[in-house]
């Protein structure tokens, strides 16, 4: 109960800034166009041996920018940095309720409005101009639900993780940067994680990455089957331990800065 | 101008007092852009050409965003940070200055690390041109062309700013005015819908700066005109933009509490 009240007041965050908002929508529309066109200029029309063919490509660049406000798109360190620099955040862990579990009932907030104003209305832009892709059948549409949630999770998970390096760094630009690029290159959204060249292109499907785009992108499209989401829920275990104990060491960190 | 240059260079001597943080900052920004470039490149590795440009080819227009953008960041990083000074009403404490509005609020960040994105965009162009072959006229003028790249950018990001006297909220106009032609300069004009190319290369003319000029300095059609085209865009921009700020400044209402 609590955390769905956690939860509401990070959707009504989000709400008094709804016609921003769907501006940033159109952006993220063209982001998309961009990318389709590019698309469209190297994929085959088509082929019997390369699965990412321009009609695959188009329908994997529109669902990449629709799915991305939910599994990708967060505030830089889930805001945890402007506590560590105010002093808040001090306040914030004493409270009589776990800090790791908290930050991410705030966050699905966001995330659930994310998916209303901006998923769905981009899904609309997209269906009346380039279409829309339907799901490869009713099992991969039931499959992309969790899919879609475990992504959302680690998403979570990771930007966590960059914001608690605020209380080594007080500054987390760097790393935000950093996980920003590494997640336009290696989430398999807006380039397929197999086809990066080399030794890249078959270790990025097991990156944590992976999870966020290329196989909720991948599980619709029915490229994949419930054993991608083995590999999501593996890093998702993975990523929960790490921020229970990145979050404990973290307590023993605390400098209040502000005051 | 003078009063410009007197506190671009105060700020600058600030900034590097701190130098093992102006090296790291610039490395690191240097690597981010770069790994930007990667997604570009994997794209290449896979396909070879884009619209018959090669990836020497794409790396001289990638270069060329780079570098503005970078150039641009380093002088003008706080603008992209206007939205701040709007929401919060810190504007009005630069109207109360006895100098221009827009020269305090260039000067107060001089972002020297940002200088690490601008020497990652022109370690492409070097590529490229070499890759290509390039004549040494091309060198030299493609190593100008991100200076007026650079006011082309910030140009566009002072529009932006200039909206924001009357809707307040412009980080989303600057993704949709800024980021996303940023993105599609790295690859050929010609592979975009007509709208797009045509928002590209006039309102938003960000494609000035690299694809018009190389398409005929790499035979690939356009006139030499082509050449001079970034330049122009860089005057046109800044003589536009900065009547519209002047314009927008006289409108301005506080909206700070």
């Amino acid at each position: 109960m609590l955390y769905a009240r956690v939860g509401r007041t990070g959707y009504m965050r989000n709400v008094a800034y709804v016609w921003s908002h769907m501006l940033n929508n159109l952006a993220s529309a063209i982001f998309g166009f961009i990318y389709i066109a590019l698309w469209q200029a190297v994929a085959p029309a088509s082929s019997t041996t390369d699965p990412y063919t321009q009609s695959t490509m188009t329908a994997m660049m529109v669902l990449a920018q629709v799915f991305a406000w939910v599994t990708t798109f967060l505030p830089a360190g889930l805001g945890i940095q402007a506590g560590v620099r105010s002093g808040a955040i001090a306040l914030e862990m004493a409270r009589p309720v776990p800090f790791f579990p908290m930050v991410l009932a705030r966050e699905s907030g966001s995330l659930v409005y994310q998916f209303l104003y901006r998923s769905i209305p981009l899904a609309l832009l997209f269906a009346c101009t380039v279409g829309f892709p339907r799901p490869a059948s009713a099992v991969s549409l039931l499959l992309t639900v969790p899919s879609l949630l475990l992504g959302a999770y680690m998403a979570l998970t990771m930007v966590y993780t960059v914001g608690m390096t605020a209380l080594w760094t007080t500054e987390i630009r760097w790393a935000h940067w950093l996980y920003t690029s590494l997640v336009a290159l290696l989430s398999g959204g807006w380039i397929p994680a197999d086809i990066m060249p080399g030794w890249l292109g078959k270790v990025a499907p097991y990156l944590p990455f992976a999870s966020q785009q290329f196989y909720p992108i991948r599980i619709y499209l029915g490229l994949d089957g419930a054993w991608a989401l083995v590999i999501q829920a593996a890093w998702a275990l993975v990523m929960t331990v790490w921020c229970y104990w990145i979050t404990r060491r973290a307590f023993r960190r605390v400098v209040v800065q502000g005051g | 101008m003078k009063l410009y240059l007197r506190l671009l260079a105060a700020g600058l001597r600030a900034k590097l007092q701190y130098k093992f943080d102006f090296l790291m900052t610039s490395v690191l920004y240097g690597l981010i852009t770069g790994l930007e470039f990667l997604t570009v490149a994997a794209i290449l590795y896979r396909f070879s050409t884009v619209a018959g440009w090669n990836v020497y080819e794409i790396a001289l227009l990638s270069g060329m965003a780079s570098a503005s953008n970078g150039l641009y960041r380093v002088l003008g990083s706080e603008l992209t940070l206007f939205e701040r000074y709007l929401v919060t009403g810190e504007f009005d404490n630069l109207l109360i200055r006895p100098w221009p509005t827009l020269a305090s609020l260039l000067t107060r960040n001089f972002d020297i690390g940002r200088v690490g994105a601008y020497l990652q965009g022109s370690l492409l162009i070097m590529v490229g041109l070499h890759g290509v072959g390039a004549a040494p006229w091309l060198w030299v003028y493609c190593l100008m062309v991100p200076f007026a790249g650079a006011l082309v950018v910030g140009s566009i990001y002072l529009a932006v700013a200039t909206a924001g006297f009357w809707i307040t909220r412009i980080d989303d106009l600057q993704t949709f005015a800024a980021n996303a032609p940023l993105t599609a300069v790295n690859y050929p004009q010609e592979i975009f819908p007509k709208a797009l190319r045509w928002l590209f290369l006039s309102l938003l003319p960000m494609a000035a700066i690299g694809y018009v000029p190389l398409t005929y300095a790499l035979g690939k059609g356009g006139s030499v005109v082509g050449l001079v085209v970034p330049f122009l865009a860089a005057g046109v921009s800044v003589a536009v933009t900065l009547r519209l700020w002047g314009w927008g400044e006289r409108h301005y209402q506080s909206t700070g509490s």
